[in-house]
Protein backbone atom coordinates (compact mmCIF):
# COMPACT_ATOMS: atom_id res chain seq x y z
CA UNK A 1 0.00 0.00 0.00
CA UNK A 2 1.29 3.47 -0.86
CA UNK A 3 1.95 5.56 2.21
CA UNK A 4 0.75 9.16 2.15
CA UNK A 5 2.09 12.01 4.29
CA UNK A 6 0.10 14.82 5.94
CA UNK A 7 3.27 16.89 5.51
CA UNK A 8 2.66 16.79 1.77
CA UNK A 9 -0.63 18.57 2.29
CA UNK A 10 -3.37 18.08 -0.25
CA UNK A 11 -1.19 16.57 -2.95
CA UNK A 12 -2.85 13.51 -4.45
CA UNK A 13 -1.57 10.06 -3.62
CA UNK A 14 -0.09 9.83 -7.13
CA UNK A 15 1.69 13.17 -6.74
CA UNK A 16 3.04 12.11 -3.34
CA UNK A 17 4.31 8.80 -4.70
CA UNK A 18 5.91 10.60 -7.63
CA UNK A 19 7.76 12.87 -5.20
CA UNK A 20 8.80 10.02 -2.90
CA UNK A 21 10.17 7.99 -5.82
CA UNK A 22 12.67 10.78 -6.51
CA UNK A 23 14.17 10.44 -3.01
CA UNK A 24 16.79 7.95 -1.86
CA UNK A 25 15.07 5.14 0.08
CA UNK A 26 16.78 2.78 2.56
CA UNK A 27 15.69 -0.30 4.51
CA UNK A 28 16.65 -0.72 8.19
CA UNK A 29 16.49 -3.61 10.63
CA UNK A 30 14.73 -3.63 14.02
CA UNK A 31 16.81 -1.80 16.67
CA UNK A 32 18.90 -0.01 14.07
CA UNK A 33 19.60 3.60 15.02
CA UNK A 34 18.78 6.12 12.26
CA UNK A 35 20.47 8.99 14.10
CA UNK A 36 21.54 9.78 17.63
CA UNK A 37 20.87 12.72 19.91
CA UNK A 38 23.65 15.26 19.28
CA UNK A 39 24.41 14.09 15.72
CA UNK A 40 24.56 16.90 13.16
CA UNK A 41 21.20 17.17 11.43
CA UNK A 42 20.36 18.61 8.03
CA UNK A 43 17.97 16.04 6.61
CA UNK A 44 14.55 14.60 7.31
CA UNK A 45 13.36 11.02 7.05
CA UNK A 46 9.93 10.14 5.72
CA UNK A 47 8.79 6.78 7.14
CA UNK A 48 7.40 4.69 4.30
CA UNK A 49 7.02 1.42 6.21
CA UNK A 50 7.64 0.30 9.79
CA UNK A 51 7.95 2.38 12.95
CA UNK A 52 10.52 4.45 14.82
CA UNK A 53 11.01 5.36 18.48
CA UNK A 54 12.22 8.86 19.39
CA UNK A 55 13.98 9.10 22.72
CA UNK A 56 16.41 11.28 24.59
CA UNK A 57 18.68 10.85 27.58
CA UNK A 58 17.93 12.58 30.85
CA UNK A 59 20.90 13.94 32.86
CA UNK A 60 20.54 10.81 34.97
CA UNK A 61 21.28 8.80 31.76
CA UNK A 62 17.76 7.43 31.93
CA UNK A 63 16.18 7.06 28.48
CA UNK A 64 13.07 9.18 28.07
CA UNK A 65 10.71 7.90 25.41
CA UNK A 66 9.28 10.82 23.49
CA UNK A 67 7.16 9.13 20.84
CA UNK A 68 6.69 6.05 18.70
CA UNK A 69 5.83 6.99 15.14
CA UNK A 70 4.91 5.01 12.07
CA UNK A 71 4.44 5.11 8.32
CA UNK A 72 3.23 8.44 6.98
CA UNK A 73 5.09 10.48 9.57
CA UNK A 74 8.35 12.37 9.29
CA UNK A 75 11.42 12.56 11.52
CA UNK A 76 13.75 15.55 11.66
CA UNK A 77 11.84 18.05 9.54
CA UNK A 78 13.05 20.94 11.69
CA UNK A 79 16.66 20.06 10.81
CA UNK A 80 15.92 20.64 7.14
CA UNK A 81 14.46 24.06 7.81
CA UNK A 82 17.17 25.01 10.31
CA UNK A 83 20.12 22.60 10.68
CA UNK A 84 21.10 21.79 14.26
CA UNK A 85 22.29 18.82 16.33
CA UNK A 86 19.60 16.18 16.76
CA UNK A 87 17.56 16.64 19.91
CA UNK A 88 16.58 12.97 20.05
CA UNK A 89 17.67 9.49 19.01
CA UNK A 90 15.62 7.67 16.36
CA UNK A 91 15.58 3.86 16.59
CA UNK A 92 13.69 1.44 14.37
CA UNK A 93 11.12 -0.60 16.31
CA UNK A 94 10.78 -3.08 13.42
CA UNK A 95 12.02 -3.41 9.87
CA UNK A 96 11.57 0.09 8.50
CA UNK A 97 11.89 1.81 5.13
CA UNK A 98 12.60 5.53 5.02
CA UNK A 99 13.02 8.15 2.30
CA UNK A 100 15.73 10.79 2.77
CA UNK A 101 15.35 14.49 2.04
CA UNK A 102 18.36 16.71 2.75
CA UNK A 103 18.28 20.48 3.11
CA UNK A 104 20.42 20.86 -0.02
CA UNK A 105 18.04 18.72 -2.05
CA UNK A 106 15.04 20.67 -0.78
CA UNK A 107 16.67 24.00 -1.62
CA UNK A 108 17.58 22.82 -5.12
CA UNK A 109 14.01 21.76 -5.73
CA UNK A 110 12.55 24.98 -4.35
CA UNK A 111 14.70 26.95 -6.79
CA UNK A 112 13.26 24.80 -9.58
CA UNK A 113 9.75 25.59 -8.25
CA UNK A 114 8.98 21.94 -7.56
CA UNK A 115 5.38 21.87 -6.30
CA UNK A 116 5.74 19.01 -3.83
CA UNK A 117 8.79 20.60 -2.19
CA UNK A 118 6.92 23.87 -1.87
CA UNK A 119 3.95 22.14 -0.24
CA UNK A 120 6.23 20.29 2.16
CA UNK A 121 7.93 23.56 3.13
CA UNK A 122 4.64 25.38 3.66
CA UNK A 123 3.06 22.64 5.74
CA UNK A 124 6.16 22.02 7.84
CA UNK A 125 6.66 25.72 8.66
CA UNK A 126 2.98 26.03 9.56
CA UNK A 127 3.31 23.00 11.84
CA UNK A 128 6.33 24.56 13.53
CA UNK A 129 4.30 27.73 13.99
CA UNK A 130 1.44 25.73 15.53
CA UNK A 131 3.83 24.02 17.94
CA UNK A 132 5.30 27.34 18.98
CA UNK A 133 1.86 28.84 19.52
CA UNK A 134 0.82 25.77 21.52
CA UNK A 135 3.84 25.98 23.76
CA UNK A 136 3.21 29.69 24.33
CA UNK A 137 -0.43 29.02 25.09
CA UNK A 138 0.67 26.50 27.67
CA UNK A 139 3.09 29.03 29.13
CA UNK A 140 0.27 31.57 29.36
CA UNK A 141 -1.94 29.12 31.21
CA UNK A 142 0.86 28.19 33.57
CA UNK A 143 1.56 31.84 34.28
CA UNK A 144 -2.08 32.59 34.94
CA UNK A 145 -2.34 29.63 37.25
CA UNK A 146 0.86 30.56 39.07
CA UNK A 147 -0.30 34.11 39.58
CA UNK A 148 -3.59 32.82 40.88
CA UNK A 149 -1.77 30.36 43.15
CA UNK A 150 -4.40 27.77 42.34
CA UNK A 151 -2.77 24.34 42.15
CA UNK A 152 -6.00 22.55 41.37
CA UNK A 153 -6.74 24.85 38.45
CA UNK A 154 -3.20 24.48 37.15
CA UNK A 155 -3.36 20.70 37.39
CA UNK A 156 -6.60 20.72 35.43
CA UNK A 157 -5.11 22.90 32.71
CA UNK A 158 -2.04 20.69 32.45
CA UNK A 159 -4.20 17.64 32.11
CA UNK A 160 -5.93 19.27 29.16
CA UNK A 161 -2.61 20.14 27.61
CA UNK A 162 -0.97 16.74 27.81
CA UNK A 163 0.24 15.85 24.36
CA UNK A 164 0.38 19.35 22.97
CA UNK A 165 4.16 18.97 22.78
CA UNK A 166 6.11 15.71 23.06
CA UNK A 167 8.11 15.38 26.22
CA UNK A 168 7.93 14.72 29.88
CA UNK A 169 6.72 18.16 30.95
CA UNK A 170 3.16 17.54 31.98
CA UNK A 171 3.91 14.55 34.19
CA UNK A 172 6.82 16.21 35.94
CA UNK A 173 4.94 19.41 36.40
CA UNK A 174 1.98 17.54 37.78
CA UNK A 175 4.26 15.90 40.32
CA UNK A 176 5.59 19.27 41.25
CA UNK A 177 2.15 20.72 41.54
CA UNK A 178 1.04 17.84 43.67
CA UNK A 179 4.03 18.46 45.94
CA UNK A 180 5.69 15.13 45.24
CA UNK B 1 4.39 40.24 -14.16
CA UNK B 2 6.63 41.03 -11.19
CA UNK B 3 6.09 44.24 -9.24
CA UNK B 4 8.62 47.05 -9.91
CA UNK B 5 11.83 46.85 -7.87
CA UNK B 6 12.34 49.38 -5.07
CA UNK B 7 16.02 49.74 -4.09
CA UNK B 8 15.35 51.54 -0.80
CA UNK B 9 12.80 48.98 0.32
CA UNK B 10 15.16 46.17 -0.59
CA UNK B 11 17.87 47.76 1.55
CA UNK B 12 15.41 48.12 4.41
CA UNK B 13 14.33 44.49 4.44
CA UNK B 14 17.91 43.32 3.89
CA UNK B 15 18.83 45.12 7.12
CA UNK B 16 16.26 43.08 9.04
CA UNK B 17 17.87 40.10 10.85
CA UNK B 18 14.89 37.96 9.87
CA UNK B 19 15.63 38.33 6.15
CA UNK B 20 19.25 39.41 5.93
CA UNK B 21 20.51 35.96 4.93
CA UNK B 22 18.26 35.80 1.89
CA UNK B 23 19.87 36.00 -1.56
CA UNK B 24 19.79 39.46 -3.16
CA UNK B 25 17.56 38.17 -5.95
CA UNK B 26 14.96 37.09 -3.42
CA UNK B 27 15.20 40.38 -1.52
CA UNK B 28 14.75 42.31 -4.76
CA UNK B 29 11.59 40.36 -5.53
CA UNK B 30 10.27 40.66 -1.98
CA UNK B 31 10.92 44.37 -1.38
CA UNK B 32 8.12 45.75 -3.57
CA UNK B 33 5.62 43.37 -1.96
CA UNK B 34 5.85 45.22 1.36
CA UNK B 35 3.47 48.07 2.17
CA UNK B 36 4.60 51.02 4.30
CA UNK B 37 2.89 52.59 7.32
CA UNK B 38 4.03 55.94 8.73
CA UNK B 39 3.54 56.51 12.45
CA UNK B 40 3.93 59.67 14.54
CA UNK B 41 4.96 59.62 18.17
CA UNK B 42 2.20 57.98 20.17
CA UNK B 43 0.46 56.34 17.21
CA UNK B 44 -0.54 52.70 17.64
CA UNK B 45 0.72 50.16 15.12
CA UNK B 46 -1.74 47.65 16.49
CA UNK B 47 -4.09 47.39 19.43
CA UNK B 48 -4.51 44.55 21.90
CA UNK B 49 -7.25 42.21 20.73
CA UNK B 50 -6.92 43.11 17.05
CA UNK B 51 -6.64 40.21 14.65
CA UNK B 52 -3.56 40.18 12.44
CA UNK B 53 -2.04 38.20 9.60
CA UNK B 54 0.81 40.65 9.13
CA UNK B 55 4.57 40.68 9.56
CA UNK B 56 5.97 44.09 10.60
CA UNK B 57 9.52 45.28 9.91
CA UNK B 58 10.66 48.61 11.33
CA UNK B 59 12.48 50.53 8.58
CA UNK B 60 13.06 53.50 10.88
CA UNK B 61 11.94 54.77 14.28
CA UNK B 62 11.13 53.03 17.54
CA UNK B 63 8.22 51.07 18.94
CA UNK B 64 7.26 49.96 22.42
CA UNK B 65 5.26 46.85 23.15
CA UNK B 66 2.88 47.64 25.96
CA UNK B 67 0.62 45.73 28.27
CA UNK B 68 -2.13 47.51 30.18
CA UNK B 69 0.25 49.42 32.40
CA UNK B 70 3.81 48.42 31.59
CA UNK B 71 6.34 48.29 28.78
CA UNK B 72 7.15 44.74 27.77
CA UNK B 73 9.75 45.38 25.11
CA UNK B 74 11.18 47.79 22.56
CA UNK B 75 11.83 47.40 18.86
CA UNK B 76 14.18 49.65 16.87
CA UNK B 77 15.31 50.07 13.27
CA UNK B 78 15.56 46.72 11.52
CA UNK B 79 13.50 45.01 14.20
CA UNK B 80 10.48 42.89 13.38
CA UNK B 81 7.22 41.83 14.97
CA UNK B 82 4.58 39.13 14.56
CA UNK B 83 6.48 36.90 12.14
CA UNK B 84 4.30 33.94 13.06
CA UNK B 85 1.09 35.79 12.20
CA UNK B 86 1.87 35.74 8.49
CA UNK B 87 1.62 31.95 8.68
CA UNK B 88 -1.09 31.67 11.32
CA UNK B 89 -3.23 34.78 11.82
CA UNK B 90 -3.76 35.54 15.50
CA UNK B 91 -5.10 38.08 17.95
CA UNK B 92 -2.60 40.59 19.34
CA UNK B 93 -1.98 39.99 23.04
CA UNK B 94 -0.58 43.49 23.56
CA UNK B 95 -0.29 46.77 21.70
CA UNK B 96 2.59 48.42 19.84
CA UNK B 97 3.08 52.19 19.97
CA UNK B 98 5.57 54.45 18.19
CA UNK B 99 7.90 56.36 20.50
CA UNK B 100 9.51 58.28 17.63
CA UNK B 101 8.39 58.99 14.05
CA UNK B 102 8.47 55.53 12.47
CA UNK B 103 8.18 53.84 9.11
CA UNK B 104 6.90 50.27 9.33
CA UNK B 105 6.96 47.83 6.42
CA UNK B 106 4.21 45.23 6.36
CA UNK B 107 3.56 42.01 4.50
CA UNK B 108 0.39 40.03 5.13
CA UNK B 109 -0.71 36.47 4.53
CA UNK B 110 -2.70 37.35 1.40
CA UNK B 111 0.41 38.88 -0.15
CA UNK B 112 2.40 35.79 0.77
CA UNK B 113 -0.24 33.51 -0.72
CA UNK B 114 -0.16 35.56 -3.93
CA UNK B 115 3.62 35.34 -3.97
CA UNK B 116 3.41 31.54 -3.75
CA UNK B 117 1.33 31.61 -6.94
CA UNK B 118 3.38 34.16 -8.88
CA UNK B 119 6.94 33.58 -7.70
CA UNK B 120 7.03 30.27 -5.79
CA UNK B 121 10.80 30.15 -5.41
CA UNK B 122 10.83 33.62 -3.84
CA UNK B 123 7.94 32.71 -1.55
CA UNK B 124 9.70 29.49 -0.58
CA UNK B 125 12.91 31.20 0.48
CA UNK B 126 10.97 33.84 2.39
CA UNK B 127 8.91 31.18 4.18
CA UNK B 128 12.08 29.24 4.89
CA UNK B 129 13.49 32.33 6.62
CA UNK B 130 10.32 32.68 8.72
CA UNK B 131 10.35 28.96 9.51
CA UNK B 132 13.99 29.07 10.53
CA UNK B 133 13.27 31.91 12.94
CA UNK B 134 10.25 30.10 14.41
CA UNK B 135 12.31 26.96 14.89
CA UNK B 136 14.93 28.93 16.79
CA UNK B 137 12.19 30.26 19.04
CA UNK B 138 10.65 26.81 19.42
CA UNK B 139 13.99 25.27 20.35
CA UNK B 140 14.61 27.98 22.95
CA UNK B 141 11.15 27.47 24.38
CA UNK B 142 11.63 23.71 24.46
CA UNK B 143 15.02 24.04 26.14
CA UNK B 144 13.53 26.23 28.82
CA UNK B 145 10.68 23.84 29.42
CA UNK B 146 12.98 20.82 29.43
CA UNK B 147 15.24 22.55 31.94
CA UNK B 148 12.13 23.12 34.00
CA UNK B 149 11.42 19.41 33.86
CA UNK B 150 14.96 18.46 34.74
CA UNK B 151 15.23 20.79 37.70
CA UNK B 152 14.89 18.79 40.92
CA UNK B 153 11.29 19.33 41.78
CA UNK B 154 12.02 20.30 45.37
CA UNK B 155 14.30 23.12 44.09
CA UNK B 156 11.72 24.55 41.78
CA UNK B 157 9.94 27.61 43.10
CA UNK B 158 7.43 29.94 41.58
CA UNK B 159 10.10 32.57 40.90
CA UNK B 160 12.24 30.20 38.86
CA UNK B 161 9.25 28.94 36.96
CA UNK B 162 8.11 32.46 36.13
CA UNK B 163 11.58 33.30 34.83
CA UNK B 164 11.47 30.34 32.47
CA UNK B 165 8.00 31.22 31.26
CA UNK B 166 9.14 34.77 30.50
CA UNK B 167 11.76 33.36 28.14
CA UNK B 168 9.22 31.07 26.51
CA UNK B 169 6.84 33.95 25.91
CA UNK B 170 8.91 36.55 24.03
CA UNK B 171 7.04 39.87 24.35
CA UNK B 172 7.93 40.88 20.79
CA UNK B 173 5.84 37.98 19.50
CA UNK B 174 2.47 39.58 19.69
Amino acid sequence: MDTTFPLLGNLSSEEQQGFLRTLVQTRHAESEVLFREGDPGDYMLLILEGSVRLSRLAPSAEEIRLADIGAGTVVGEMAVLSPAPRSATATCLEETIVAWLSRDTLLERLVLEDTASGVLLRVSTEQVCDRLLAIRARADLLRDALEGGDREFLTDRLTELVGSEPGPLPENLRKWLEGK
Amino acid sequence: MSAPRSPSRVEAIAACPLLTALPLRVLQALGPRFEAIELDVGDLLFEKGGRSATLYILESGDLEIEDEDRILGRVGKGGFLCEENILRPAVHKNRARATSPSLVLTLDKLALDALWKMEPAVAAFFQLAIGSRLITELRQANEQLVSLCETPLEDLGHTGMRRILEVVDDPTNQ
